[in-house]
């Protein structure tokens, strides 16, 4: 399934950049605003009363004028793996209701940098000036990362590149199940294709527009059996009522799927959010029962459950991925030494032994 | 747009005869009526209402409805009163009372909102945007205009709430979210207790996210024994009823944070730690880190403890 957009917004520094060229063919159909026609089409889109919605199924076509590469956001009072984020782009066309990007951006439409001439470029250079550093780089940070490939390629030029690299790996992070044009690109082992997975239930009730759970289990034993390692990324878990046995079913799941030598890491992440979130999906998608938990602020000032309530969530999940892969490479996203220790038994005191952990299944 | 204004005409009118419960060209002020009747009652209305007779002859205000209850608590039998024709449209007539009224008065957030509802009644969301936020100081977003829409739809009691500062936003924002047994049981409440808006908003909010995540209603929540126990208390005041109550709604939502902070209420206790010293926990207990204040009279005994302490450690 591909995503519908209706409407391209293309800034004018961007219409002779080959990508725009490209994509606008694949776009037929769409209507076109160029330049000062989509400021005034992105005034009336703020009025909607959900312009996230209709925000969807408009691209904006963009060049991006700061840094491609970012560290993650990560706060200094929990511990961070140190990734680093490939800026692609802005938004997503799957509308997740927990979605954390809703709270987190002005303009309500996706944004693709079309500039990728000058991505190539800083990603080489960034990696050869800092050569005897060891880069793990994420594109699916502010957007899914495969999302949009079949408009862009993007993610298969990005596998290309580094798959030619020694000191950094990339991280494909998603919930489609557009794998196939990868597929045709031998990673050398430079590269993960990374499944946000969840409980049956939110992933059907939550996740809207995003690929079935069994989907993308299958498309990541397909990207496994063409020498990809793949990853898990259980984030948000969403302790609902009757939460350990769907997400056992899930980790059972997985594991019928794939080989447990070929997972790099799964990461595991309790549901946590800046507070207005809660107001902004509670906007769009009414009540949602699981953000009146008894959430309370965090270190960094994010709405996180009780210490001792994640803990339990965690050491459970763990303890049932262990069941299956022993030597699996957990680890906790944005998490203290405290929680690390008392859920996963693992003594993880550091941000730099934190970002070694994880360097060490790629490297 | 035509001025309606040229072809008044003056009329004597019975203060009982507008329909106050007509809400076409209302924007409500929720201010005290007394100085208004006190103003009336020394000099008379200065500047007449304006009404329109609409079809079936109902008197329905444009402008002047405070006056005209004014002058209905002072008993008069007529006064002097401007008529606007009966074709004038109702989104000409809402323009006079906007334009009148914001052009000598503040609005705040509860005007505002029934405001904004009514202009998005009337008018194109984007007329109502380009016309009528800039004067009013609200950003051009659909979503902020959805939430003063809902908010501009409670009952007056409630309005006039958030207009006093007795509510803030917020609270008003969640009782829209109720049913109107909901929301008077809210209110009720609120009132019972006496907090302030602040408090008011951590209740409703914690009632409300209870109600919620045990697909409980409010009015369930608020009536168990023991919360009722509370409030039938004699022998507690009123503040301490609102501090019970408050512990009380806060234990079942953070059950955790309440046993750990009583745990740690408990060992500093049992320590006995001279007065000077206070021990903070690490917020909502993330970790088990304790941040220890030391107060000094002065730099010496700063001095005198921070030695004594670098020479133990």
């Amino acid at each position: 399934m591909e995503f519908s957009v209706e409407q391209l917004w293309i800034d004018e520094d961007v219409l002779d950049e080959p990508l725009t060229h490209e994509i606008v063919a694949k776009l037929p159909k769409a209507f076109i605003q160029v330049g000062r026609a989509s400021t005034e089409a992105a005034r009336l889109l703020d009025l909607e009363p959900d312009p996230l919605n209709r925000g969807k199924r408009i691209l904006r076509l963009m060049k991006h004028k700061g840094a491609f590469i970012k560290p993650c956001p990560g706060t200094r009072e929990y511990l961070c793996c140190g990734l680093k984020i490939l800026h692609v782009g802005q938004g997503c066309p799957m509308d997740c209701r927990y979605c954390a990007l809703q709270g987190y951006f002005n303009r309500p439409v996706m944004e693709l940098f079309v500039n990728i001439d000058d991505l190539f470029k800083e990603l080489d250079l960034y990696l050869n000036e800092d050569h005897l550093t060891f880069h793990r780089i994420c594109t699916g940070e502010f957007t899914d990362s495969l999302a949009l490939e079949p408009l862009t390629g993007m993610a298969k030029r990005l596998v290309n590149f580094f798959s030619g690299i020694k000191n950094a790996s990339l991280e494909i992070k998603t919930k489609t199940d557009f794998v196939a044009p990868l597929l045709e690109v031998d990673p050398q082992g430079r590269v993960v294709l990374s499944f946000s997975v969840n409980s049956t239930k939110i992933s059907r009730n939550d996740e809207k527009r995003s690929a079935p759970l069994e989907q993308r289990l299958a498309a990541a034993a397909r990207a496994q059996d063409c020498g990809y390692a793949v990853g898990f990324h259980f984030d948000p878990i969403i302790p609902f009522l009757g939460w350990e046995n769907e997400y056992f079913e899930t980790i059972d799941k997985i594991f019928r799927h794939l080989r447990s030598a070929s997972v790099a890491w799964i990461s595991l992440g309790v549901l946590r959010f800046v507070p207005e979130l809660k107001e902004v999906a509670e906007a769009r998608f009414g009540t949602l029962s699981y953000f009146h938990d008894g959430f309370l602020r965090g270190l960094d000032g994010k709405m996180r459950l009780h210490v001792d309530r994640r803990i339990e969530i965690y050491h459970r999940i763990a303890e049932r991925i262990r069941r299956h892969a022993p030597r699996a490479r957990i680890y906790l996203c944005m998490e203290s030494p405290h929680v690390w220790r008392e859920s996963l038994d693992i003594d993880m005191e550091t941000n730099e032994e934190f970002a070694a952990y994880l360097d060490e299944a790629v490297k | 747009m035509m001025s309606w204004l040229d072809p008044t005409r003056s009329i004597l009118l019975d203060p009982n005869d507008p329909d106050l419960g007509d809400r076409t060209y209302h924007i409500p002020c929720y201010a005290s009526l007394d100085t208004l009747v006190r103003s009336i009652e020394r000099i008379g209305i200065i500047n007449r209402p304006l009404v329109q007779e609409i079809p079936g002859g109902k008197m329905v205000l444009v402008l002047g409805r405070r006056r005209i209850e004014a002058a209905r608590k002072i008993g008069l039998k007529a006064v002097q009163a401007r008529i606007v024709p009966s074709e004038m449209p109702e989104a000409d007539g809402f323009l006079l009372a906007f334009w009148d009224n914001i052009g000598q008065r503040f609005f705040n957030v509860a005007t505002q909102a029934v405001v904004v509802r009514r202009l998005l009644e009337i008018f194109q969301r984007s007329t109502v945007a380009t016309e009528f936020l800039p004067v009013l100081g609200i950003a051009a977003k659909g979503p902020r205009l959805e939430s003063l829409r809902a908010i501009g739809g409670l009952e007056d009691p409630v309005l006039a709430s958030l207009a006093s500062g007795r509510i803030l936003e917020k609270t008003a924002e969640i009782l829209t979210r109720l049913d109107r047994e909901e929301r008077m049981a809210c209110m009720s409440l609120m009132n019972q207790l006496g907090m302030n808006a602040n408090k008011n908003a951590e209740l409703v909010v914690n009632i409300f996210d209870l109600s919620v995540f045990h697909h409980k209603p409010i009015s369930k929540i608020i009536s168990v024994s023991d919360t009722v126990s509370v409030l039938e208390n004699e022998h507690l005041s009123a503040p301490e009823k609102a501090s019970r109550f408050r512990e009380l709604v806060r234990s079942w939502k953070f059950p955790e944070l309440v046993k750990d902070e009583k745990n740690f209420r408990d060992w500093q206790r049992r320590m006995s730690l001279p007065k000077q010293i206070t021990i903070r926990h690490a917020q909502s207990f993330e970790n088990h880190s304790c941040t220890i204040e030391i107060r000094a009279d002065s730099r010496d005994e700063a001095n005198k403890i921070l030695a004594r302490l670098l020479n133990e450690a």
